[in-house]
């Protein structure tokens, strides 16, 4: 039994594997090759030589990639650690304090409604908004647009992952002389540290990504590198620029690949400490 | 237990910490070796030498004949890198910044080549953003909306110049030409494109940049070994003839005859609105707005583009864009198409395998010729507060020189831009159809008859609809949305 | 509950409150405003490209976009159901069993799961072109080459069919977000207590057993809110749309939301747009809504 389980664990392990990797790998073997590599069969001619031009098109003035990236890399970080501590405590706020249930079903109720409207439907009064205000291409202005969506997705997240706690808990620390806050950082926290963790690595992928707030709300000073990467989409002139849309593809995965290599080791610090022992 | 996960934990870690030295050191590698080639490759890039060159050239277009004597300024046609000399020394003070907006396409980004010129004779710092088609439409459409400064300088496409007109969105520039005509130079546009991307209700709008128009491009090594010439293309008849004719042998190399554009979307509209032209139809009548798109006329025009897509045609027609058909060209999967010009600059690259093998003619004619007009202009927004530094940017990016400089990425719209001797396999043809241009309607309810129509087209060519079925339901639409529009008052 | 304790909760919840309201008060700001003035396009007949006289219309527009066909309501109702349906469906399924599969310790794991972050971190303009480049029609495009080497199946036209289209969404919506399901999934049943599951274990239980009457439970409000999030996503989804299909071929891709993109910034009938997306959030706050009363006995 248990050779078979593993047997199937490791097939499904290495599907899972190659699924996600073979259109990562080959947007790596893209970004190496020239615009009429790219439309070759494959074969000899098509992988070698292979050419640098796609990542030289990044760096070659006027797009502002680097400065791109450093502006994502900051929205999307503030964006995050913000959201987290706002959104877990509003979450276990709503969890755990009675609160009269009315009040606590319109807040609820107007959190999940910020997450559910399209920003199309708000786009032009968004911008007028930003405009009217100064907050207009400024990383201040992307930060609060972003937590719009954010805190209300840390809340929900967090919600689930706190419903799994079960009272007692609190009220054993409570009897142990912890505060209500106590309870929030020296309990609660640790334990769901694989739920806050996972919050913040979304919310900041989820901003990473986010394409059209940031095309409307930007300019030339607070442009993410979503924005920037829009440059590769087809126009009617030319068409997609493939290879510098796999560049930029894998050059973006860089960043943020460290920030998570950091984070996976307090994954797993999480994990193996598991729930309350002793 | 304790033990064993602390084991598990320390290799983990060890493990970790490899993969992250590693994948420092890749990082780390990969940076350097950017760096390092970027550092060798612009020494390399960059001429010892720089030359003037006076270009010559005669030009006959329709009935007239133009002599030109245009000196380029001093580059080298290496793609993507090109130098140009400073002659202009005067270095002025700061005057200003203004923002300007153009289409994410090679001329404008290769105007952010030379932007410092600009500001280095004038003292405007100019902040140029360009954004790809969809992107810019939305972006610029909810920054007008918005009544907003922000942007200076709209580009304008010519199907939006109704649009950008009737809401108010940009100045009429009438007095400023006028003012400015020794440097304006407006006789230098062809008059088709004049009309078609420059005015609107009798204004002057902007000055126009980007020019695109149909023509016919064919291979000319593969046309000789069939035995045929530029002669048997002069109609559409004929093209079909040539086209079935190299089928059987064309089809054994993995090559088609024909190319279209038929993914929907804009292009699918301009190709079929070129077939329509060019089989006598018409969109609406221009003076009372009814709509004529299922005259016989039109159905006939679209029959005839789904036959040549269907039986010589190249199968991927039904998603075919721009970028696709050009690659099918450029890789030599095609042998023919109708396309816009400004797809020469890739075919003519050093590296283009094409290269040197094709030539543009002007569109076969069936009625008539009808090469669909494209191309953009630069408009002065209403709401910028310095109209006249943006007026300044606009002449000097829309003047001749700059424009000729320009043409070498993507053609432009003044005549003296098509003065290089590369261009010269497709600068005639190119020339002569501008002046004839079949523009698109830009009344403001254009884009959304354009989107159904290449809906439409789309939905022929891909089989799942007869051309008549289609315009017969494209006809009411079109009446429905022109007379809610208040155009038709049928 | 005591005195003492009760005291202890409100004063908590002042302390919470005063926290956390200047938080409130600025996300307040910024997305009632825009709301309210949605709501009021909504209700009357802006066009965006030519000046038209502007009145209010009650509730014309929502008439209009229910029963004139031009404006492609249901057309894209239907074709959202399709995507968000079989998507939604299949990202939970794989996500659940992808997420089961990580919780287990077992050589290597570690580095699956940082595998999975990986496709969330591209940007989807990227993941939009390099799903296209895949599917493009030509023997040399990826898919098409391994068909056509591998299987002998000649070329087929992915991007030119609407089945065929829709499919290739799909399969890009699916390998953009099924990471993202797994990883909320994941972070779930690690939270989980381990006691009822060494219990079960003494006492025999099989592991299909133990999944379904002790994980699906503990995790049932979890799995609700993680699907509730994705359907609003999902409803959403306009990159990869504009650019693999533009909303074709046809209109097969044209979804609620980009339908009333299309109607709103191509066509200019903002107004019918804006009526259009709050039917769509009114629809989606419907169905939150019911999907929060069945799964949650405690609020």
């Amino acid at each position: 039994m248990k050779k078979r389980e593993a047997f199937f664990t490791y097939l499904f392990a290495i599907i899972l594997g190659a699924w996600i990797l073979i259109p990562i790998l080959w947007m790596l073997l893209i970004s190496f090759q020239s615009q009429a590599q790219i439309f070759m069969k494959p074969s000899l001619e098509k992988f070698f030589p292979i050419t640098l031009e796609n990542y030289l098109y990044l760096f070659r003035g006027g797009a502002g990639f680097s400065n791109a990236i450093i502006n994502s890399i900051i929205i999307a970080g503030f964006t995050s650690v913000l959201a987290t501590i706002i959104g877990t405590m509003a979450a276990y706020a709503f969890q755990r304090v009675p609160f009269r249930p009315s009040i606590k079903n319109n807040l609820f109720f107007w959190i999940v409604t910020q997450r559910i409207m399209p920003f199309l439907a708000v786009l032009i009064p968004y911008y007028i908004l930003y405009s009217q205000t100064g907050l207009y291409d400024t990383h201040v202005g992307m930060i609060i647009a972003y937590l719009t969506f954010t805190v209300p997705f840390t809340v929900f997240v967090m919600t689930g992952y706190l419903n799994e706690i079960p009272q007692a808990i609190d009220e054993a620390a409570m009897i142990d002389g912890c505060s209500r806050v106590g309870v929030l950082f020296k309990v609660i926290f640790p334990i769901c540290r694989a739920g806050i963790v996972v919050s913040a690595l979304l919310n900041f992928a989820l901003c990473w990504n986010e394409l059209l707030m940031a095309l409307i709300l930007t300019g030339s000073n607070s442009r993410t590198v979503a924005v920037a990467a829009a440059l590769f989409l087809p126009s009617a002139g030319r068409g997609a620029l493939w290879g510098p849309a796999a560049a930029i593809g894998i050059f973006m995965m860089i960043p943020v690949l460290a920030l998570s290599m950091i984070v996976r080791r307090s994954l797993i610090r999480g994990l193996t400490v598991g729930a309350i022992r002793g | 237990m304790f033990p064993t996960l602390e084991k598990r934990l320390t290799r983990r870690e060890a493990i970790g910490t490899a993969a992250k030295v590693a994948t420092g050191a890749v990082i780390a590698g990969v940076l350097g070796g950017v760096a390092g080639y970027y550092a060798g490759s612009t020494t390399a890039a960059r001429p010892a030498t720089t030359i003037e060159r006076t270009v010559t050239t005669t030009v006959t277009a329709a009935e007239r004949t133009v002599t030109q004597t245009v000196t380029a300024p001093a580059t080298t046609v290496t793609l993507p890198a090109s130098t140009v000399t400073v002659t202009e020394t005067v270095a002025a003070k700061p005057t200003g910044a203004i923002t300007a907006y153009m289409v994410a396409e090679p001329g404008p980004e290769a105007l952010k080549n030379i932007i410092g010129l600009f500001a280095r004779k004038t003292g405007i710092d100019v902040t140029l953003e360009v954004y790809p088609y969809a992107t810019l439409q939305t972006k610029q459409a909810t920054i007008a909306a918005a009544k907003s400064e922000a942007v200076d300088v709209y580009y304008v496409d010519d199907v939006w110049l109704g649009q950008y007109y009737e809401s108010g969105w940009v100045e009429p520039i009438d007095e400023l030409i006028e003012r400015d005509k020794e440097e304006v130079l407006i006789d230098d546009f062809p008059k088709g494109l004049q009309e078609g991307n420059m005015r609107y209700a009798g204004h002057w709008i902007g000055l126009g940049h980007i020019s695109a128009i149909y023509i016919f491009y064919y291979r000319t090594d593969i046309l000789e070994q069939f035995g045929y010439s530029e002669k048997d293309l002069d109609t559409y008849e004929g093209v079909y003839e040539v086209a079935k004719a190299m089928k059987p042998d064309l089809e054994k190399k993995g090559m088609y005859p024909i190319g279209l554009m038929g993914a929907r979307g804009v292009q699918a509209t301009c190709c079929y609105y070129h077939f329509l032209g060019t089989f006598g139809g018409r969109v609406y009548d221009p003076e009372t707005y009814k709509p004529e798109i299922n005259s016989p006329e039109a159905i006939e025009a679209l029959e005839f583009e789904a036959k040549l897509a269907k039986e010589v045609g190249i199968p991927s027609i039904p998603s075919d864009d721009y970028g696709e058909l050009q690659s099918n060209f450029l890789t030599g999967k095609i042998a023919m198409m109708p396309a816009w010009h400004n797809m020469a600059p890739v075919l003519l690259r050093p590296d283009s395998p094409v290269r040197g093998k094709w030539r543009g003619i002007p569109v076969p004619k069936a009625v008539r010729r009808a090469p669909t007009l494209g191309g953009w202009c630069m408009a002065l927004s209403k709401f910028s507060k310095k109209k006249d530094l943006a007026w300044e940017f606009i002449k000097w990016a829309a003047s001749p020189s700059v424009c000729t400089y320009l043409s070498q990425y993507q053609d432009m719209s003044r005549y003296s831009s098509f003065a290089w001797p590369e261009k010269a396999c497709y600068a005639s043809a190119s020339m002569a159809m501008l002046e004839i241009a079949w523009p698109r309607p830009n009344i403001p309810p254009w884009p959304a008859m354009s989107d159904l129509m290449g809906i439409a087209v789309n939905k022929v060519l891909a089989g799942e609809t007869t051309a008549k079925a289609a315009l017969d339901d494209l006809q009411k639409k079109y009446e429905e949305i022109l007379r809610s529009a208040g155009y038709y008052k049928g | 509950m005591t005195y003492a304790n009760r005291l202890k909760s409100i004063k908590f919840n002042r302390e919470l409150m005063i926290l956390v309201m200047p938080a409130l008060l600025v996300l307040m700001f910024t997305t009632i405003f825009p709301f309210i003035y949605c709501i009021w396009i909504s209700l009357h007949n802006v066009v965006l490209f030519y000046p038209v006289p502007i009145k209010f219309v009650g509730l014309g527009n929502f008439i209009e976009s229910l029963f004139n066909p031009i404006y492609g309501f249901w057309r894209s109702a239907y074709t959202t159901l399709i995507f968000t349906g079989s998507s939604l469906a299949i990202e939970f399924l794989l996500g659940l069993g992808i997420a089961l599969l990580l919780n287990k310790e077992f050589k290597g794991v570690w580095i699956l799961r940082f595998l999975l972050v990986i496709p969330l971190l591209i940007s989807p303009v990227s993941v939009g072109l390099l799903f296209r480049l895949m599917f493009l029609p030509g023997d040399w495009a990826l898919i098409n080459w391994v068909l056509s080497s591998l299987f002998q199946i000649p070329p087929i036209n992915w991007l030119g069919e609407p089945t065929l289209a829709m499919l290739v969404l799909i399969i890009t919506d699916i390998w953009e977000w099924t990471p993202f399901l797994a990883l909320i999934f994941l972070a779930g049943l690690q939270v989980l207590p381990p006691e009822p599951f060494e219990a079960a274990l003494i006492e025999g239980a099989s592991p299909i057993k133990i999944f379904r009457y002790i994980t699906i439970p503990m995790l049932k409000d979890l799995l609700a809110i993680a699907f509730l999030l994705r359907l609003m996503d999902s409803l959403k989804t306009y990159d990869i749309i504009y650019i693999i299909t533009q909303g074709g071929p046809g209109e097969a891709t044209q979804t609620l939301n980009f339908n009333a993109y299309v109607q709103g910034f191509i066509f200019g009938n903002i107004s019918i747009a804006a009526a259009q997306m709050l039917m769509m959030t009114i629809a989606t706050i419907l169905l939150t809504v019911i999907l929060v009363r069945l799964t949650r006995e405690r609020v």
